[in-house]
């Protein structure tokens, strides 16, 4: 069984360069909740939170070049703060929060085109934290994997 | 400074900043919904305030309205970005020479000796920064020694010519990455029974080589005809300075391509090595026509 996360390829650089390979991933049991039996939990996942929407809105962002993308704000928004913390808690260098910084500031939609992540379950099982009710857009189960190694999964742009 | 002295956003501390954009981003794991904003600290109540009223955003449509939290965030962002222009250079030479940005965002140049490769095979210095500009694939390859300041590394580009006055074929560019800069060594035209429908860059170097390269002289070793992220011991039998010119068993004219440097231990690192030969090559060119 896989599990499904829709992240910008910025992400996957960042993580990848500066966080040692390691990834956080939001992710769904389904790519896409619509085509879950109607009497399951995956099927109550919303389009806000359903990988397949989210890779259409990103990809869409990206074509249009649409810099007032809320998705595209608020991962950027969220990688500016984490540089910060990160670089508060000696965990990066000035440096490296620099590059950070220019990566997803720089005018280049090529970085958040979107990139779907095959994770087979088996291996994360252990590590899969419930997104919290709140937090979630509809009651279908929603995981956080806050320590992916690159082995773990496969990327897939399409 | 106290808190409540902000003047102007470009006061606040980054790090109140970050706090602040924390409470506003979704917390997975938080139960409680929405943008977090009670119980700041007085250097965020202040902060707040301020980039609230400089964006004309209330209290009540901050906690009740996504597209008034993204605003915000936008805001927070503009300002956490804000690099002196001398780090930001910095920054991109260091991205640049990891290849992690888009050949667009580098400059280009030619080796000194590029009049000669153009003397020889007509490749014009527009065509071949056209084809950088507006390459339709690309590999940034990376030294395994990624680690090793300053080790040899080397961009691939190509791009699918066509036109009335030629038949088809892929124009495919050798160039050394140097911080934001890629230097041109090299450009060869690729047959287009070569190519592919989703060409690697590499591949098509390869195959190019396998057909018109010639094998190159290396120390100790069997000779090549493609040295790809590799490491020579000279025992003085190559100079580095000729190096990949010395080339087995052929009077035949060539033209090399090396990306390399010989490190402090005497040790030449490569990025990639290879020589053609220009009769068979100059041929297929003709052929071209």
């Amino acid at each position: 069984m896989l599990l499904y996360s829709v992240n910008p390829r910025v992400k996957l650089v960042i993580q990848r360069e500066f966080r040692g390979d390691r990834h956080y991933v939001w992710c769904s049991e389904r790519f896409d909740s619509a085509t879950a039996g109607p009497y399951t939990l995956a099927a109550l996942v919303p389009p806000t939170s359903n990988p397949k929407q989210i890779y259409r809105g990103l990809k869409e962002a990206c074509d249009r070049r649409d810099r007032h993308n809320d998705k595209i704000i608020s991962i950027r928004a969220g990688y500016l703060t984490r540089a910060e913390q990160w670089l508060a808690a000696g965990e990066i260098t000035p440096e490296a929060r620099a590059e950070i910084v220019y990566l997803v500031t720089l005018d280049d939609f090529e970085l958040w085109r979107p990139v779907l992540y095959l994770i087979p379950r088996a291996p994360v099982a252990l590590r899969l934290q419930p997104v919290a009710p709140e937090q979630r857009a509809g009651a279908g189960p929603e995981f956080i994997i806050g320590d992916l190694a690159a082995t773990e999964f496969e990327t897939v742009e399409f | 400074m106290s808190p409540e002295s902000f003047q102007q956003v470009g006061e606040i501390p980054t790090a109140v900043l970050a706090m602040l954009a924390n409470r506003l981003l979704r917390d997975p794991l938080s139960p409680t919904p929405g943008p977090r904003l009670d119980h700041l600290a007085d250097s965020e109540a202040a902060a707040l305030a301020l980039l609230q009223r400089t964006l004309g955003i209330s209290d009540q449509d901050l906690r009740a309205k996504p597209e008034a939290q993204i605003r915000l965030l936008g805001e927070i962002s503009r300002l956490l970005s804000q690099l002196a222009p001398d780090k930001r250079q910095e920054a991109a030479s260091r991205l640049g020479y990891r290849g992690l940005l888009r050949p667009t965002d580098y400059a280009v140049e030619f080796v000194p000796d590029w009049q000669r490769f153009e003397d020889l095979f007509q490749e014009r210095r527009a065509s071949i920064e056209d084809v950088v500009s507006t390459t339709n694939f690309y590999r940034h390859l990376v030294p395994d020694k990624r680690g090793v300041p300053d080790y040899p590394a080397v961009t691939l580009l190509g791009k699918r010519i066509s036109s009335k006055r030629t038949d088809p074929f892929v124009m495919l560019v050798v160039a050394e990455r140097l911080a934001s800069v890629l230097r041109v060594h090299s450009a060869w035209r690729i047959p287009i029974d070569f190519v592919p429908p989703t060409p690697d860059p590499l591949n098509l170097l390869e195959r190019f080589v396998d057909q018109f390269g010639a094998f190159i002289r290396i120390p100790n070793r069997p000779s090549k005809q493609f040295l790809y992220y590799d490491e020579v011991v000279l025992d003085g039998s190559v100079a580095a300075e000729t190096f990949p010119l010395a080339v087995e068993h052929t009077d035949a004219p060539t033209v090399g391509t090396a990306v390399f440097r010989v490190s402090q231990n005497g040790i030449l690192e490569v990025a990639m090595a290879f020589a053609i030969n220009v009769n068979p090559y100059k041929k297929f060119l003709r052929s071209l026509k």
